[in-house]
């Protein structure tokens, strides 16, 4: 291989995994609308994005660019007829948070990752109802929102378990 | 020793620092404008709305179809179990529907005659529009389903959806190539009914729960579980007599209502065109 291709495979190879976690958050956008049907719950659509959301802006930040998070978000808001921006604001208010509570500390383990993301899905959980019930001018039902939130954070470790291999994949942050 | 977080709000380079902070308040500042302004219902948000759902659409069915297909298959398995029972319900039902064939052969030339006798002249029939439901998208606030047909089919704002069991909702937004179909079950979808034998009139008013509500009716009417609610016909959104459910029981003294269509399985629907779209959305303006 001349040097020259070399180093076009290189930047080619650098550039594909940079764009894997935007890659990927895009599929889990798809898989947020659609809803899994649960025995005994009905169908519950568990949102995948957030979790893709925390777990960059905890253990890599800049691997998900602030326009992806809102492009991403947007299309989540249109897909499930939800408040338009409401869901992109979330995510982007946890891309924000996150890092700033994390910052100069050790990468957290699994378990406090977890618990973490339940006050984090829980919060979120309750910010979104709030802010679409005023928006709707009705009191809406939550047990939809309830079971969305036990279902992601019932996927958490699983999904986690998959972005932390895409994760020793990425280039290293200059 | 695992290194410190990479904390991407405040990387080493200070003018990038800056411009990620600015990236990151733009962000924010978008969204927030996407919020105030999305209410508004803009013809350009409506727009950008349109264009986002009808370009994702195909991926939200290539996402959705191999659920479905899993579904499909534990369901299969099911019936595999039960196909004895099964078999005794279906011959059963047979013989009931077989009856409901005869009476509604006598009762429809007892029709024709009596239109007949009143030169009645008869509303433009129905024309239908099959679509494949693509998705019932599960926004935790929003009760609506995505399906694969839009404006090239032919299918217009507030027409009327329904599967063979009932009534499933109306169009809310149409694409060129999908639309989202509002459920009646949905906290904003208010649709005007008849209740019962006594053909009560009321409004079913959803709630974002799986069994929508009856409000507005008259004082002092009388409901009962059971009573069938269909379709009233009234502000000439939907045609009369369209099923709906069955009245399940009393919350207070609000009656709530067991809808006849199975949402967790709905793979296809009927759009309705009765010639009557758009009248819902020109009642509403006035």
């Amino acid at each position: 291989m001349s040097p020259a291709l070399h180093a076009w495979a290189l930047r080619a190879d650098h550039v594909l995994r940079a764009a894997l976690p935007t890659a990927i958050a895009a599929c889990f956008t798809m898989l947020s609308v659609v809803p899994w049907p649960i025995p005994g719950a009905g169908p519950v659509a568990p949102d995948l994005l957030l979790i893709a959301v925390w777990f960059w802006a905890v253990y890599r930040p800049r691997a998900l660019p602030n326009a992806a998070i809102l492009v991403l978000g947007v299309v989540e808001d249109v897909l499930t007829a939800g408040p338009l921006g409401l869901q992109a604001l979330i995510l982007l208010l946890v891309r924000g948070i996150v890092p700033a509570v994390t910052a100069g500390r050790r990468p957290p383990g699994t378990g406090v990752a977890w618990a973490g993301f339940i006050v984090t899905a829980v919060a979120a959980a309750a910010v979104g109802w709030a802010v679409a019930s005023a928006y709707f001018l009705v009191m809406l039902w939550p047990m939809p929102a309830v079971a969305q939130v036990l279902a992601t954070i019932v996927l958490y470790v699983p999904v986690t378990a998959m972005l932390g291999l895409v994760l020793r994949r990425l280039p290293e942050p200059r | 020793m695992a290194r410190p977080a990479d904390n991407g709000l405040r990387p080493a380079n200070p003018i990038r620092a800056t411009v990620q902070r600015l990236g990151y308040a733009a962000a924010v500042a978008a969204a927030v404008a996407l919020l105030l302004f999305g209410k508004a219902d803009t013809i350009l948000l409506d727009e950008l709305r349109v264009f986002i759902m009808d370009t994702a659409s195909p991926f939200v069915a290539a996402t959705a179809r191999p659920l479905a297909e899993a579904e499909h298959f534990v369901a299969q398995l099911r019936e595999l179990a039960m196909l004895r029972e099964e078999n005794a319900r279906l011959r059963e039902e047979n013989s009931r529907l077989l009856e409901w064939q005869t009476l509604a052969r006598r009762l429809d030339e007892e029709n024709r005659q009596l239109r007949q006798l009143l030169h009645f002249d008869p509303a433009p029939g129905a024309t239908f529009v099959t679509a494949r439901a693509i998705a019932s998208t599960g926004g935790p606030f929003v009760r609506s389903l995505l399906i694969d047909v839009g404006a090239r089919n032919g299918v217009e704002r507030s027409q009327a959806v329904i599967t063979g069991e009932g009534l499933v909702g109306r169009i809310a937004r149409v694409g060129n190539r999908s639309a989202r179909v509002l459920l009646v079950t949905d906290a904003t979808s208010r649709i005007p009914v008849t209740v019962g034998p006594t053909r009560l009139r009321a409004i079913l008013a959803g709630d974002n729960s799986g069994q929508p509500r009856l409000i507005y009716m008259d004082q002092g009417a009388v409901v009962h579980p059971g009573d069938e609610v269909v379709t009233s016909g009234v502000g000439g959104m939907f045609a009369p007599g369209l099923p709906i459910g069955r009245v399940a029981g009393l919350e207070g003294h609000v009656p709530y209502v067991q809808p006849y269509v199975n949402w967790s399985r709905i793979e296809f629907v009927r759009v309705v065109d009765y010639g009557a779209a758009g009248a819902g959305d020109q009642l509403l303006a006035e």
